[in-house]
């Protein structure tokens, strides 16, 4: 009884424990709080379409030559910079952009034929997102469970060659590793198959044996049966399942879910390659240290199973560098999917960027940064004030 | 003796080897070599399995480009020319294969004596799909937006060789032209000949053509740039029936990763421009294909714009020494792969056009003399090489560069994006001396008074300020030429420019549309477009 009292005292004041008076004290600076946010996003962004848009005039692209060709003489050249606007100064150019933005209004391409940017924006945009969001996604789900064994098991084998392995995604670069990925799954797939096919059958084989050997030595068959079986799912999966992958081209949702999963499933793997690792590495880390903590050693000493020390004693409050970085991935990638856009023809916001900047297209480079800024600012003051629920200790520094 | 537990970790490394043995035993063998072809012998392979009926009826055919470009209307700039021709045909087709132009939409093209006055006669029934009648109105409106003052039109110089343009009748056009052109068919196989049906909004017409606003077998239907162009099938086209549901266009910058599209089946049909090597595979795999000679070379800076007359490009001692210091054999090798044929004259062994050309040998010891000598007149020996930044082009550039270092140059290689590539030709202002076009220009058969017309000093391609009297002359002559005097007057284009060195010149090869074997009755045009009009897939 006497560990419950002390509980209550020591635990930050609940809505209901506070007096009359200070709910209000508390949503005001709440309120503080998340406007002084929003006022340090909206001037962030100001300031980086500033310094891009005039950065981008040093640039030596040019959407009139772009739009005219090879072929174009000097008079339809000066003609066509004229109707754009180009001959304008600078600051102008800027102004004029500046008041658009503020009215809703992002204006039209340069490229010609001249489109409304929103519209090029808004079609690029769930390519990206969808990008992101799968390989998110994918690389938590692969990076939690090995991180969490990795530390279970850290200096062991397991923990040495998922350490190995990852090094080495962490090494390759991303359109190296999708160039492998469309050499392997797009060109060779049959040889996929086949080597998923004589995986499975050589670890069934094994598996067995092992089994055997550990029931002769009266060792539990298990461990063996658990790791073979694995490998012999996944081989057996790869033979029976590996989809047809297309080399190039994205299929929207609209056009069947399972075309579009196959025709974004290569660039996601290629994305998550390097995601993965830096994960797992991190929560692994994390997840050591907390493993050593003494609320953990307690909670083992108590007979507490092996899954709720890890998952639920350790896991949540090691959790926090990962957010942060899973947040700071989610804002490279809205802009840093380039290459994988390129190596397999996505129409993607990354390549509408990296093509914008070449043509000197300022409307569409202005936007998309400012799409790219904000997403990223967004996520990361989320982040901020999700840490102040997630962990008390920020609660007391940055009151909410 | 008692069994030993197995190691985990021998226990992987078994499967991973069983693994990758088994991945490699069924692993495709390695790429070999590609064959080098004849430029100009086998043009043409496929394409002549008759038309579209009915029953043949069914499918989507996608055209894999380099890039993707500015607008649908062809009298707005850099055109999309494989979608365009299938939204609105054209009067005149050149036929690759038989090295000739023939009516498409028109039904004959005939000339005066003295080739200023042709006449263009419609075939009867062409309708827009609106079901309006393409006629002489419609010919002259469509043509008068090349000409007009202020057009944007990629044609509109050449547009505007026609002085006067006379409706006879409802279905004959006669064209007067202000000096002699026996090449006049090629403009109407161009942009200029893709008539546009007046009724419709000229606005429309660069990203969203309506229905209406072609006389072609296909509509378009949408564009999303970055992604794909696509055209689908009119239901009832005066024409015929078409085969084909939709036509799709994508680009793919990286000509391996376009192969790879085609090879997968992803793309029915490949365009082919830079890595030279890549197109030639495709022919060596059996690919049917038009193949387009293409002429590679490096091209010095005359002065135009804000370098007028400043660069090292223009003077001629320099610029023959850059030519005799190139070993055609070496650069090709290293350039192509060796599938280019390595010469210094204007067209391939080969070529039709061919009565003998000599190009310039191969000499780097005169270079070096010639170098001396223009260090000796103040020369600082120095050299600002331009590349688009592209691999190929980078290639070409360092290759020229290392044999130009041999005789004592200083050459230092900048590369740049198209745009800006595009806009120091058109401006100057790029502070370079010789300008590495990856690709080169063409010893077009489908127009070589056009070919010489870029080295004209007020011709329509002339990009680098190239001036001197006697190819001016030469070029005005090929104009009014026949066919059968092209070969001598080009020896005598030769004999000029193998003196004055208007471009540096080291081999032929060529562009080339390769198309699947199963896609028949595609029609191969003018440089790197196909007509699908009629075209069907073999199921």
């Amino acid at each position: 009884m006497a560990g419950q009292v002390t509980v209550a005292e020591t635990r930050p004041a609940g809505k209901s424990a506070l007096p009359a008076g200070r709910g209000r004290t508390r949503r005001a600076k709440t309120a503080r709080y998340v406007l002084s946010r929003v006022v340090r996003l909206l001037s962030i962004i100001a300031g980086v379409t500033f310094i891009s848009f005039f950065l981008l005039k040093l640039t030596p692209g040019d959407p009139v030559a772009t739009a005219l060709g090879p072929e174009a003489t000097p008079e339809q050249a000066a003609r066509l910079r004229a109707s754009l606007g180009l001959d304008r100064p600078v600051w102008e150019q800027y102004l004029d952009w500046l008041r658009g933005v503020v009215t809703g209004d992002f204006g039209s391409t340069l490229s010609q034929p001249s489109r409304p940017v929103s519209g090029e924006l808004a079609a690029r945009l769930p390519v990206t997102l969808q990008l992101i969001g799968l390989t998110v996604v994918l690389s938590l789900a692969i990076a939690i469970p090995l991180a969490v064994w990795s530390a279970h098991r850290a200096g062991r084998t397991f923990d040495r060659a998922v350490s190995s392995v990852l090094y080495g995604f962490v090494a390759m670069p991303g359109f190296v590793a999708a160039l492998l990925l469309v050499m392997l799954f797009v060109f060779h797939a049959d040889a996929v198959r086949t080597a998923g096919l004589a995986l499975a059958c050589a670890a069934l084989a094994l598996t067995l044996v092992a089994a055997f050997r550990a029931r002769r030595r009266e060792a539990s068959p298990l461990p063996a049966l658990i790791g073979g079986g694995a490998a012999v799912l996944v081989g057996g999966a790869v033979y029976a399942l590996l989809p047809e992958f297309p080399r190039q081209g994205f299929v929207p949702v609209s056009d069947g879910l399972g075309a579009n999963l196959t025709s974004v499933a290569l660039p996601v793997f290629a994305l998550t390659f390097v995601d993965i690792a830096v994960f797992t590495r991190l929560l692994r880390g994390d997840l050591i240290g907390e493993l050593a903590k003494p609320h953990v050693l307690a909670s083992r000493a108590k007979g507490m199973s092996t899954a709720h020390v890890l998952v639920r004693e350790s896991l949540r409050p090691s959790m926090f560098s990962l957010i942060t970085v899973v947040g700071l991935t989610i804002g490279q990638l809205i802009g840093g999917t380039i290459i994988v856009e390129h190596v397999f023809r996505l129409p993607g916001v990354g390549s509408l960027l990296v093509a914008s900047v070449r043509n000197g297209d300022y409307p569409v480079v202005q936007a998309a940064i400012f799409v790219i800024a904000a997403v990223y600012v967004t996520v990361n003051s989320l982040i901020d004030i999700a840490y102040t629920y997630l962990d008390p200790r920020v609660r007391q520094v940055n009151p909410v | 003796m008692s069994a030993q537990p197995m190691s985990p970790r021998l226990l992987g490394a078994g499967l991973l080897t069983l693994a990758l043995l088994t991945a490699g035993c069924v692993s495709e063998s390695g790429a070999e070599k590609p064959e080098t072809g004849k430029i100009a012998g086998d043009l043409v392979r496929g394409g002549d399995e008759g038309e579209c009926t009915p029953d043949k009826a069914g499918g989507s055919v996608t055209i894999a480009e380099q890039n993707e470009y500015a607008t649908l209307d062809p009298a707005g700039g850099s055109f999309n020319f494989n979608p365009a021709q299938q939204i609105y045909s054209s009067l005149m087709r050149w036929n690759p294969g038989a090295s000739e132009h023939q009516p498409l939409l028109a039904e004959s093209l005939s000339a005066n004596d003295d080739h200023t006055v042709w006449t263009l006669k419609l075939r009867d029934g062409v309708k827009f799909g609106d079901g309006t009648a393409l006629d002489a109105d419609a010919v002259v409106a469509s043509i008068d937006r090349h000409r007009a003052e202020g057009s944007l039109s990629t044609w509109a110089q050449r547009a505007r060789s026609i002085t006067e343009m006379k409706t006879v009748d409802d279905r004959t056009v006669e064209f007067t032209l202000g000096a002699p052109w026996t090449e006049f068919p090629w403009l109407l196989g161009t942009g200029v000949g893709m008539i546009t049906n007046p009724k419709v909004d000229e606005k429309s017409l660069a990203a969203k053509p309506p229905a209406a606003a072609g006389a072609g077998a296909f509509v378009f239907d949408h564009w999303t740039p970055g992604n794909e162009l696509v055209v689908t099938k009119k239901s009832d086209w005066w024409n015929g029936p078409v085969c084909l549901d939709s036509i799709r266009v994508i680009a793919q910058v990286d000509s391996k990763a376009r192969k790879d599209t085609f090879d997968k089946g992803e793309a029915q049909v490949f365009l082919g421009t830079a890595d030279l090597d890549v197109s030639q595979k495709l022919i060596d795999e059996g690919a049917n294909h038009a193949k387009y000679p293409l002429r590679l070379g490096l091209t010095p800076n005359f002065g135009v714009g804000e370098d007028a007359k400043t660069t090292d490009g223009a003077n001629r001692t320099i610029r023959r020494a850059l030519q005799l210091a190139i070993d055609p054999e070496l650069m090709t090798d290293r350039v192509t792969g060796g599938v280019a044929e390595p010469v210094t004259t204007l067209v391939s062994s080969d070529s039709p056009l061919n009565d003998g050309l000599k190009g310039v040998p191969y000499d780097r010891a005169e270079a070096k003399k010639l170098v001396d000598q223009a260090k000796a007149d103040g020369w600082d020996g120095r050299l600002a090489v331009m590349a688009l930044n592209q691999p190929n082009n980078i290639a070409i550039g360092n290759q020229a560069i290392a044999q130009w270092e041999a005789i004592g140059i200083e050459a230092e290689l900048r590369t740049v994006e198209l745009s800006e590539f595009v806009k120091a030709s058109l401006m100057g202002g790029g502070g370079f001396d010789v300008l590495v076009s990856g690709g080169g220009n063409h010893p077009l058969p489908e127009c070589v008074s056009c070919d010489l017309d870029q080295y004209a000093t007020k011709g329509a391609g002339n990009r680098v300020g190239y001036s001197n009297p006697k190819i001016d002359d030469l070029a005005e002559r090929l104009n009014g030429a026949a066919p059968e005097q092209r070969p001598a007057l080009l020896k005598e284009v030769q004999a000029v420019w193998n003196e004055d060195i208007p471009r540096i010149l080291y081999g032929q090869q060529y562009y080339m549309v390769a198309w699947t074997p199963e896609l028949k009755g595609a029609k191969p045009g003018r440089l790197l477009t196909i007509d699908l009009s009629r075209a069907w897939l073999d199921k």
